[in-house]
């Protein structure tokens, strides 16, 4: 699970992250829901130990992200902003490269890449130099990435953004598919309907700020408002007062 | 250990196999050593000998004012076949100098009254002037090639005088020299290597591997691949081994490529102009133990340069403005490569102490056949420290999310 307490980030004198606090836990689609620049990217980063957290703590799969970096690392998949592929490798070498970074024999890679290539339909395309693919078949292979140690936690990076109609549905089909499993997900999108749709509970986030939390009927009652694109503005115009 | 190993192999593989896939990188690294530095060799004495023939085989043109005064010198002048002669009766020289004026002739020869019969006689000596255009190089080389006929001619009739004496023509010929080279072969054959190889090496190892530090550092951030990079669990410092020996091995590897086109620059040379001193100079004489000297500082300076364009292209934000600091090191690294190359450079302490530069001098000194192990000592000691301390500073930024996430 993740546990993230009173987490602050300044660049320079700039604030991106403000006192935020949310729980993810295990068998949950958490969503971070912001405009562009809310301070998503810059949470799912301190939580992937990239970046360190000016205040406050974070806990994921029971370690402390300051403390036990690489142990943090170990248990997370993470599905980056930019897709993040080596051009010259092919697919199946970029998987394999990321693999054995993370020190899984080469007889389990196989094994696992033989599972999960055809449930994400890698498998036309895993010879294929990824410099070469389209960017929904690259999300597919940088999924794939994410997900072949088996990770009890996940994050992703607006996960659609930037894939045409049905690229964007089957990484949404797919990801559908990790709800209810003991998978912790922890997800940033700026689209009511993917978190609608994706998640059990959001955070709505803006200029840094968790400005709400809750499920979506939550939401939806504490606003008095029918659809979550309201309450979305509501929040956003309000400068999070609702 | 041995897992934090297999890390470093596992970075040091795939950043290979991906530089090698690299047509650009490959290209750089392949053609250029291999055809490139031969035409640079090559070129300028192909230029030079086809421009030397061209003007060998034209004749200039001169026209001999009262020729039939002197018939011998004008046979000697005919039969030369230096020069195309046109004789003219006094009445024309006047004619002859318009002509030469307006280019039509290169040079003019005024032969003076009675000229044979004054030198049979002995008598006061006749003056023979030379008319040319210096502003015309074909004009220079005319009057070039009669100064000399003219003085060929001189000592025939000297020498002509002295038999007549019953005297040698030895008497003008007190006695002869002859210049010989007293260098052992190796200071000889290293001596034009040493001006340009100490050039060649450094600039191969400051700039050979620039391609793949680029890729594998702003290039990386750039396409967004290290952010994948940086959440996988190894430590940083292995990653930042991987991507070093990476340079590392690129550089030596183009290093190698290059002196291989030097040598086969040199090879080409000599069988294409045998008669060039530049290339016949050129003997290998090199010994094993001078060798693997001359590799361990080069292989030393690539290692030193890896460590440090790993950290200088890390610092930048993207391709662009990587390559724009590749080319100012590539500036930086040559002014000492020059001043070691061209000039007699200072070999004091602190002076062998400065990198890049204690690496040119020794270099030359090697090829020079100039074993100094005080010189090699404060090369390889003062390298490995700063070595040392690069790689720590590259970590150092290595995980500095300031520099891996600028904006
Ligand atoms: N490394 C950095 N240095 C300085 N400012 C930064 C840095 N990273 C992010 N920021 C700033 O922090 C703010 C939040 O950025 P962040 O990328 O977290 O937003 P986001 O919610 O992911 O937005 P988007 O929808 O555009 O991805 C932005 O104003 C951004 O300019
Ligand atoms: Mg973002």
């Amino acid at each position: 699970m993740i546990r993230v307490t009173n987490l602050h980030k300044r660049f320079g004198d700039f604030v991106a992250v403000e006192d935020v606090s949310f729980e993810v836990r295990p068998g949950e689609i958490f969503g971070l829901l912001g405009p562009n620049g809310a301070g998503k990217t810059t949470t799912l980063r301190m939580i992937a130990t990239l970046l360190k957290p000016t205040r406050g703590a974070i806990t994921v799969a029971g370690f402390d992200a300051l403390e036990e970096p690489e142990q943090v690392r170990r248990h997370l998949g993470v599905l980056s902003e930019h897709t993040g592929l080596y051009d010259r490798l092919t697919a199946e070498e970029n998987v394999r490269y990321f693999a054995r970074l993370r020190d899984l024999p080469d007889d389990e890679i196989e094994k696992r890449m033989a599972e999960i290539f055809p449930r994400l339909g890698i498998d036309e395309y895993a010879h294929k130099r990824a410099g070469t693919l389209s960017k929904g078949m690259k999300q597919k292979v940088a999924l794939a990435i994410a997900l072949l140690h088996d990770p009890p936690v996940l994050l992703f990076d607006e996960p659609t953004s930037g894939l045409d109609v049905m690229s964007a549905r089957s990484v949404r089909a797919f990801l559908e598919g990790l709800r209810g499993t003991d998978k912790t997900v922890l997800l940033s999108t700026h689209l009511m309907p993917e978190a609608e749709r994706l998640c059990d509970r959001i955070g709505i986030i803006h200029e840094g700020r968790v400005v709400a939390l809750g499920t979506v009927d939550e939401l939806k009652q504490l606003s008095g408002k029918q659809e979550l694109e309201d309450v979305f503005v509501a929040l956003v115009e309000g400068g999070g007062e609702l | 250990m041995r897992r934090s190993w297999r890390h470093v192999a596992l970075v040091w593989q795939k950043e290979l196999l991906d530089t090698i896939r690299d047509r650009r990188t490959l290209t750089l690294m392949i053609v250029v050593p291999l055809v490139l530095t031969p035409v640079l060799v090559l070129g300028p004495n192909v230029l030079r000998q086809s421009q030397e023939e061209k003007q060998l085989q034209q004749l200039q043109t001169v026209a001999v004012v009262n020729g039939q005064e002197a018939p011998e010198l004008l046979a000697l002048l005919r039969e030369s076949g230096l020069l195309r002669i046109r004789s003219v009766p006094d009445s024309d020289a006047k004619r002859a100098r318009e002509e030469l004026e307006e280019g039509e002739i290169d040079a003019v020869v005024e032969v003076p009254e009675g000229f044979a019969e004054r030198i049979a006689r002995e008598a006061e000596p006749p003056e023979v002037v030379i008319r040319f255009d210096v502003s015309r190089s074909q004009s220079r080389t005319a009057r070039e090639k009669l100064a000399q006929l003219l003085r060929a001619y001189r000592e025939r009739v000297v020498a002509e005088r002295l038999k007549q004496r019953g005297l040698s023509p030895q008497l003008l010929q007190p006695f002869t020299t002859r210049s010989e080279v007293v260098q052992a072969e190796e200071r000889v054959s290293g001596f034009l290597l040493s001006m340009l190889l100490p050039l060649f090496l450094v600039l191969w190892a400051a700039v050979g591997g620039s391609q793949t530090a680029i890729d594998v550092t702003a290039g990386e951030k750039e396409r967004g691949t290290l952010e994948s990079l940086l959440v996988a669990p190894p430590k940083r410092s292995r990653l930042v081994v991987g991507k070093f020996l990476t340079i590392t091995t690129v550089t030596l590897g183009a290093t190698t490529l290059s002196l291989l086109g030097f040598a086969l620059s040199l090879t080409l040379g000599r069988g294409l102009f045998p008669e060039s001193s530049i290339f016949s100079q050129f003997g290998f004489a090199i010994r094993p133990q001078v060798l693997l000297l001359l590799f361990g500082v080069t292989a030393l300076l690539a290692a030193l340069m890896s460590a440090l364009t790993f950290t200088l292209y890390l610092w930048t934000r993207n391709f662009k403005e990587a390559q724009t600091y590749a080319s100012y090191l590539s500036f930086a690294v040559m002014f000492p490569a020059f001043l070691v190359s061209f000039t007699d450079p200072p070999t004091t302490l602190p002076a062998m102490l400065l990198p890049v530069y204690n690496v040119a001098v020794v270099i030359k000194e090697l090829l020079l056949g100039d074993i100094r192990w005080d010189h090699i000592g404060a090369t390889l000691l003062s390298s490995g420290a700063y070595l040392a301390l690069s790689l720590a500073l590259a970590v150092k930024v290595f995980q500095d999310e300031r520099v891996l996430f600028r904006q």
